[in-house]
């Protein structure tokens, strides 16, 4: 960077003028006019045909947000889990290449005082039933698979910071498993889009990734369960998918916080 | 006369206009990778908020838009689903922004773990250190 006193000047006037020019041009596209009153066509389709169970390309749930991204376009979003695995499957690699002796083994004992562990037993299983809660009604209520292993994680990262990360590997938490975890959640999520096709290669016309019946298909998930108090909604495959990204996403983001955790620790010893 | 809802539509896009412009000085003019790091999350929910404003709808007559969830499905009765595509806000930016949120988290998390291993390696985060040792 050069060591003028101009150069800051230049800085801020160039981002000034980037983001003037970016308010005029969104105000000239129309993007500020929120007051629209009418749904766009896609729209439209998506909110009549999900939650309609008369309708043939139903997706028989409530939540038409979880239903697009597991049901209208799963194969989109069984890419973007892959895409997250690859990333945290990189961090593992960058971060074992010296050595993995060191990535084994944690040494903090934590850095707090006791007001922060016991806040921190007290809340953890809080956490982990309001997380499982979001993920298994992903269909039924705002949330998802994604949005409750992201809530879960809050629970690791209390403990990392109260108890330090030997607290943590010590009861199971290691990363080997974690990692076992996070591919057989990916895998299953695979297997689970897959099954229609060898429902197609045996019986008749069934998709990948699909989820009910479809006007020249039979294939469908049980998306309605009778039991003797009341009907079980499952929507399908979306309650599994659910559950297995949960499980995927709460794995893989424990292991890559519980691996900086312990880099920050072996900082701190030196 | 401006409405309220109108008054804090325009108090929340001017925000994320000057969000757009601390986060794209963050990332093209400030050394450490950390801060550059933090900017690009930025940059990244404002986008995000952006894309979820075209979805948004006004209140009809007073009456609050819906978020899209259809509770009444059972009822078999076509004029609630009508009801409801009249007050819902449009699902599909919503699952876009969903899916960005996944690769944006993805991203930041494989960056910071670079910027973990250009510590190790040049024992500093600073752009101007660690071209100076390069060349």
């Amino acid at each position: 960077m050069r060591k003028s006193k101009t150069f800051p000047v230049i800085c801020l006037i160039t981002t000034i003028s980037i983001v003037l020019i970016l308010a005029v041009l969104l105000n000239i596209s129309g993007l500020t006019t929120y007051g629209v009153n009418e749904l766009t066509g896609l729209a439209k389709l998506f909110v009549l045909n999900i939650p309609d169970p008369t309708k043939p390309w139903s997706s028989h749930a409530f939540e038409i947000v979880t239903a697009i991204l597991w049901d209208q376009r799963g194969l989109d979003t069984y890419f973007e889990t892959s895409v997250l695995f690859l990333a945290i499957v990189a961090s593992v690699a960058l971060l074992s290449y010296y050595g993995r002796r060191h990535v084994l083994e944690g040494t903090g004992d934590g850095y707090t005082t006791m007001i922060v562990k016991i806040v921190t037993k007290l809340v953890v299983p809080i956490i982990a039933v309001v997380s499982a809660s979001i993920a298994i009604h992903g269909h039924l209520t705002p949330g998802g698979g994604f949005q409750g292993g992201s809530v879960f994680v809050v629970a690791p990262v209390l403990i990392l910071l109260a108890y330090g990360s030997r607290f943590l590997s010590s009861r199971g938490f290691n990363e080997l498993r974690l990692l076992a975890i996070r591919a057989l959640s990916v895998t299953l999520i695979f297997v689970v889009g897959l099954v229609p096709v060898l429902y197609f290669l045996m019986h008749g016309t069934a998709y990948l990734f699909q989820n009910t019946y479809k006007p020249d298909s039979a294939f469908t998930y049980p998306y309605l369960i009778p039991t003797p108090i009341g009907e079980i909604l499952t929507a399908g495959s979306i309650m599994i998918y659910n559950i297995l990204e949960f499980f995927a996403v709460a794995a893989g983001f424990t292991l890559a916080i519980l691996l900086l955790t312990r880099e920050f620790e072996r900082g701190e010893k030196k | 006369m401006i409405t309220l809802s109108e008054y804090f539509m325009t108090i929340l896009i001017t925000c994320m206009i000057v969000n757009l412009g601390l986060a794209l000085y963050g990332v093209f003019f400030k050394p450490n990778l950390i801060k550059k790091i933090i900017a690009l999350t930025i940059l990244g929910d404002t986008a995000n908020t952006f894309a979820l404003i075209i979805g948004y709808r006004m209140w009809v007559a007073g009456v609050p838009s819906r978020p899209p969830v259809f509770t009444e499905w059972r009822s078999n009765n076509p004029l609630l689903l009508f009801v409801f595509t009249k007050t819902a806000v449009d699902p599909l930016p919503q699952a876009l922004v969903l899916t960005a949120i996944v690769i944006g988290l993805a991203v930041t998390l494989f960056l910071v773990f670079l910027t973990l291993q250009a510590w190790k390696i040049y024992r500093s985060v600073d752009m101007r250190d660690i071209r100076r040792l390069k060349g």
